[in-house]
């Protein structure tokens, strides 16, 4: 169980159209991942935010929260 | 004499003339400034900006940014399966965990037995956000999972955490679960 909830990163369902605009704006910024798919990205890029924008999206552990005690 | 004075007289007036023309030039090419008295603001023009800010960490994730190639096997080398071609400088994501193990012993040193320390950090927080039926799935989470060989930015590093918490001596309470 994650107990995270962040609107970019670990959210669930629908995306703020600002949040879409935020992702589509990292996913340009990834240029090794860029490199690995070539010239499949923009349907990566595609299916991801389609995925993002969807009801069916789910949050999942995107963020790692840890706590420890002395 | 006389026509030595002549000549006197006559170069102070000429140059009196140049003196006069070249002031009179520069005051007509200067420009002219001219002021009115301010008034009060009333009713301007009010339009709202909108703007995405983020926190440090989220500004770090990019694999933008290259590492320079410390050391490179020279050409023509006979090389064997397993061997070491190239080393780059891990600089940014070695400074990032150096920072990390200085802070976490320093809350190690300075609090009483009992305080407590939470850590967040993104854990493969792109393929997190993916349809895990689609094909690209596996290929974004393992480069991911290996994009700290880059030495640039761990997409990871969040997994490091409970690693680094057990390491320094921290009882660890609470760790979010693996994706599965």
């Amino acid at each position: 169980m994650n107990h995270v909830h962040d609107i970019e990163l670990n959210f669930n369902g629908r995306a703020k159209e600002e949040v879409v605009a935020v992702w589509r704006a990292r996913l340009d910024r990834l240029i090794r991942l860029k490199q690995l798919l070539d010239s499949e990205y923009f349907e990566f890029e595609r299916e991801f935010l389609a995925h993002i924008s969807s009801d069916s999206h789910e949050q999942r552990d995107s963020l790692k929260f840890v706590v420890a005690i002395k | 004499m006389h026509i030595k004075k002549f000549i006197q007289y006559k170069l102070a007036i000429f140059f009196f003339i140049c003196l006069f023309s070249l002031s009179f030039c520069q005051l007509a090419n200067s420009k002219q400034i001219k002021t009115e008295k301010v008034t009060s603001w009333d009713h301007g023009e009010q339009v709202l900006l909108y703007c995405a800010v983020d926190i440090p960490f989220r500004n770090q994730i990019s694999s933008y940014a290259d590492a320079e190639l410390l050391w490179i096997v020279p050409e023509g080398s006979l090389i064997k399966e397993g061997d070491l071609l190239a080393k780059q400088d891990d600089f940014h994501l070695s400074q990032k965990r150096k920072m990390l193990d200085i802070r976490i012993a320093g809350a190690k040193s300075k609090t009483d037995k009992g305080s407590w320390i939470a850590l967040l950090d993104v854990s493969c927080f792109i393929s997190g956000n993916m349809n895990t039926e689609i094909k690209f799935y596996e290929t974004v989470r393992n480069f991911e999972l290996e994009s700290y060989k880059s030495g640039v930015y761990d997409f990871n590093f969040g997994a490091k955490l409970k690693p680094l918490l057990d390491q320094s001596g921290f009882n660890v309470i609470h760790c979010d679960e693996s994706r599965s």
